[in-house]
């Protein structure tokens, strides 16, 4: 169900071709979005390769940059250019991005908050499972109330 | 007498006889571990504790973000045209970034920080650490605890480098300064304010505090 607030917020891009101006705010909204997810693209590649040997010494060296530029692009977000997204994924797993978009309108919930607990009724659950020691010095394992991964 | 094992959370360990009323109430499980939960539903509920949520439904939500009232009027907007406007904008990004992001730099070790996402502060006891919302300029530095594993709470907000006038805050500057020590504080005391009886999550590892977390 799409919110109120959503769809305010949606509204300048729903409004079609001959709407009003995307306010510049909204529109570094997006783009900051859009670094976030092309860095978090870039180190999940990363994180992989790690385990395969791969550090960021040997990634500096492979695309011909100093080790604090690698640390810069994989420490955190940042405007990169499409150059050094190419070199970063070469280096990394001998890759290339390919693009594509999704629409902003018209969504649908793809899942629920990771803390289920927290439910806008007031109302929530827990489990309880009633574990007893069974001889001396036995651990007591508490259940955790998990959340929803 | 039956001596008994607890084994709780972040596998902390603790003896106990059986029959003791230390045991009752950990037996009753939902009187230690769901309190703080019931805090944050509170909290919630009185408006003093808002859930960011990202405005992009389709988006993949690993984390719970929370936010004060302070760190909530610079999210929700609306956004004014011009430099406040454009931070925010670029904050929340950041912030649902926490939510939906894979994996999330960690700076461990206060004082080692470069280029990472998040980090501990000094003192690491205190359980205070801080989000780098650093581009554009000015950098901002959003201070926050764990309720519980991916659980943030966001507390203040303070400009890294230079003055902001649409914070009241002064500039962290040198690790060392007052500002820094202030603004840790500060988070402390808006934590205590909000949550008067419990204390945030300590762990032994990144992974104690949320999924994903890398040390690079």
């Amino acid at each position: 169900m799409i919110t109120s607030q959503e769809e305010s917020f949606f509204s300048e891009l729903a409004a079609g071709h001959s709407g009003p101006t995307i306010p510049e705010s909204k529109r570094v909204y997006f783009q900051t979005r859009l670094r976030n997810r092309i860095f978090n693209f870039i180190l999940g590649k990363f994180v992989v390769e790690q385990k395969n040997g791969l550090t960021k010494a040997l990634l500096a060296r492979r695309i011909g940059k100093t080790p604090e530029v690698i640390n810069r692009w994989l420490g955190s977000p940042s405007n990169l250019t499409t150059d050094s997204i190419s070199d970063l994924l070469l280096g990394i797993c001998a890759g290339e991005l390919t693009p594509q978009s999704e629409s902003l309108l018209n969504q649908s919930r793809r899942n629920s908050t990771p803390a289920p607990w927290i439910k806008e009724d007031g109302k929530w659950q827990t489990k309880f499972d009633q574990g007893k020691p069974t001889s001396t010095n036995d651990t007591v394992e508490l259940p955790l109330l998990k959340m929803a991964s | 007498m039956l001596s008994v094992k607890i084994k709780g959370y972040f596998n902390r360990e603790l003896y106990v006889l059986s029959g003791s009323r230390i045991l009752t109430l950990a037996r009753r499980r939902g009187l230690i571990y769901m309190s703080i939960r019931e805090e944050v539903k509170a909290r919630i509920k009185e408006g003093r504790l808002f859930q960011l949520k990202p405005l992009n439904e389709k988006d993949n939500k690993r984390r719970t973000v929370l936010m004060s009232a302070e760190i909530s009027q610079m999210i929700f907007g609306p956004w004014l045209p011009g430099p406040m406007g454009f931070r925010c904008a670029r904050l929340r990004g950041d912030l649902e970034n926490i939510i939906t992001a894979e994996h999330i730099t960690v700076c461990w070790d206060p004082f080692k920080a470069r280029d990472e996402q998040i980090g501990r502060l000094d003192r690491v006891q205190d359980e205070v650490w801080d989000l780098r919302s650093q581009e554009p300029k000015p950098g901002l530095r959003v201070f926050f605890r764990f309720a519980e594993k991916d659980v943030f709470v966001a507390l203040t907000c303070a400009p890294r480098s230079v003055s902001v006038s649409w914070l009241r805050r002064l500039p962290l500057l040198d690790r060392t300064s007052r500002e820094w020590r202030d603004a840790i504080i500060e988070c402390r005391r808006e934590w205590r304010v909000l949550f008067p009886t419990y204390e945030p999550i300590s762990g032994t590892s990144v992974d104690d505090y949320l999924t994903g977390g890398v040390l690079l």
